[in-house]
């Protein structure tokens, strides 16, 4: 039987840390994934501003960001962790590798998200006047914004599910905890419980995303 | 106010495409006022031809003059200047979903730095003009289609631009929507004397709206004029889609005159005045272009073959704006050749 009043806070405190991995690499996902999703978009060969060079080597970099399974990753990039955090166990450190593996998956569904706006608005703008940077900062982003928020979702379930992998190697969170107290003490439930509670996590964030989506549509 | 010269544009051949030629050495001149209409079959590059006025797309070859300033030859910055004097709407609206009917309106103005205040009075004007002063905080998504283009015209003309552009402006839209824009675009270009290319694959609206007409083929001007002055030139192929001949009677000797309203428009009256002929009109159509009226009259000429023949010399040539060209071409259409046969 489980000790729930044992686990419960250790539980919370997992979910804590959660919370705080996922929420801080988010930040950063968006912070340089909206440049780099931008960036690609306008250097493409049919983009507003073509750099054949620049597209390739950006390309290439998303590329192997995304190619790179998660797991190995957390061990590939353990120098750079320590360099950044000084450790490369816990919660902060773990906030590095998870960074990284987002910001090209978030970068490659913004160019996805950007490149649904209709020709035509961009067009529009053009025959308006609009420089390049305005034309990004005024017709591209706002009328991506409902892609743009379903691509954020989609960044934020697979950080999540990121964040259990890091468990693995002492990234704490509630990976690190379905590893300790479920898996090494060969304690199911708290496995379970575990499990129950990513489960509540993403599909709460999955229909407020939805929501939000939605409501930026005004279709 | 808007001259092309020389203009080519070609598109270079890309993987499964050759190289397509849209433009072919295109001039076209739009005096100040102008309602200039383009028409031609789809792929005849109208199209291209509005994105050329204002650079959307870069000519191979020739030089786009607009209000007096050469396009070709500006950078980038001063493009996107001039482009504000160039409005523009679009079939499929083009209007940003993310914006609200007055935001969209005041896009221009804001990408051009106006304040905040003055933007909000004159995209609230405009709108108020078109019609959509209670829709003011609808967004794009919640209006017709025939509404949408009215916040497309309020927001091109919101920078006062003195050329205004249609590429296909009403081809999205019904014939009762379609109607009320035409009607719309008439009295701003005339309100605003905007000078107008109004591009579009149906005959109506050239009718409906413009005064001046160019035909374009496989990316050559094919036939270009005064909508007065194209409707009377034999052998025009604009003149026939304009004015469509009427149901020929059948088994007669006709010969076909095109007669306007003005007062200089005296081909009827001088022929019977000044020739021994009797005129019968057998058949006739008769259109509106623009803000004139014009009858195609398929007529009989009756009398000696010496008075017929001196009438259809008149006719020939008194024609009022037929230029030397084409008045030759008068003999080669197949009304006349049956009646010459007959005479002979």
């Amino acid at each position: 039987m489980i000790d729930w009043d044992r686990i419960a806070p250790a539980l919370w405190q997992a979910t804590l840390e959660t919370t705080y991995m996922v929420g801080v690499s988010m930040v950063l996902a968006v912070l340089l994934g909206i440049p780099l999703g931008v960036l690609l978009l306008l250097t493409a060969p049919d983009g507003l501003t073509p750099r054949r060079v620049v597209h390739q080597v950006l390309g290439a970099f998303v590329n192997v960001g995304r190619s790179v399974p998660f797991i190995v990753l957390l061990v590939l990039v353990a120098p750079v962790t320590r360099l950044v955090t000084g450790t490369t166990i816990g919660s902060t450190a773990t906030i590095v590798p998870l960074t990284i593996a987002a910001v090209p998956f978030f970068a490659r569904l913004v160019e996805a998200s950007l490149r649904e706006v209709a020709p035509g608005k961009v067009e529009a703008a053009r025959s308006m006047g609009a420089s390049t940077g305005q034309i990004v900062r005024v017709v591209l982003l706002p009328e991506a914004r409902p892609g743009l928020v379903a691509a954020a979702t989609v960044t934020l379930v697979a950080l999540i599910s990121y964040s259990a992998m890091a468990g693995a190697i002492g990234g704490g969170g509630l990976g690190d905890f379905a590893i300790r107290h479920g898996y090494q003490r060969f304690d199911t439930g708290v496995t379970v419980a575990v499990v129950v509670v990513l489960l509540v996590m993403v599909q709460l964030l999955q229909s407020a995303g939805d929501r939000l989506a939605r409501r930026l549509a005004h279709r | 106010m808007i001259t092309l010269q020389h203009v080519s544009k070609t598109f270079p051949a890309r993987r499964r495409s050759p190289a397509v030629t849209a433009l072919d050495d295109v001039g076209l001149r739009v005096e100040r006022g102008q309602v200039m209409g383009v028409v031609g079959p789809s792929g005849s590059g109208k199209s291209t031809l509005a994105r050329i006025v204002n650079l959307l797309e870069r000519p191979s070859a020739g030089t786009v003059t607009v209000d007096g300033v050469e396009l070709t030859t500006l950078g980038a910055a001063e493009l996107d200047r001039a482009r504000r004097g160039i409005g523009m709407i679009f079939q499929q609206f083009n209007l940003l979903d993310s914006r609200t009917v007055l935001a969209n309106v005041e896009l221009p103005l804001e990408l051009a730095g106006v304040g905040r205040r003055e933007r909000r009075t004159r995209a609230a004007e405009l709108l108020e003009r078109v019609g959509l002063g209670d829709k003011l905080d609808a967004h794009p998504a919640q209006l017709s289609g025939g509404q949408r283009q009215r916040v497309g015209i309020a927001r091109a003309l919101a920078p006062r631009p003195k050329v205004l552009l249609c590429d296909e402006a009403t081809s999205a839209l019904d014939p009762v929507s379609t109607a009320s824009v035409l009607a719309l675009l008439r009295t701003l270009t005339e309100e605003l004397d905007l000078t107008t290319v109004l591009i579009t694959h149906e005959m109506d609206v050239v009718k409906r709206a413009c005064d001046h007409v160019t035909l374009l083929e496989s990316g050559r001007v094919v036939d270009s004029g005064a909508l007065g002055d194209v409707v009377r030139r034999p052998g025009s192929p604009l003149a026939t889609r304009l004015l469509p001949p009427p149901a020929a009677p059948a088994g007669e000797q006709v010969v076909e005159v095109v007669v306007g309203t003005t007062e200089h428009d005296t081909v009827l009256t001088d022929l019977i005045r000044l020739h021994d002929v009797r005129v019968a009109v057998l058949a006739g159509s008769v259109e509106t272009l623009g803000d004139q009226r014009f009858g195609r009259l398929q007529l009989r000429l009756d009398g000696t073959p010496g008075q017929v023949r001196a009438a259809l010399d008149h006719l020939a040539t008194h024609q009022p704006a037929v230029d030397d060209d084409a008045t030759g071409a008068l003999a080669d259409r197949p009304t006349d050749r049956t009646l010459e046969g007959a005479l002979a």
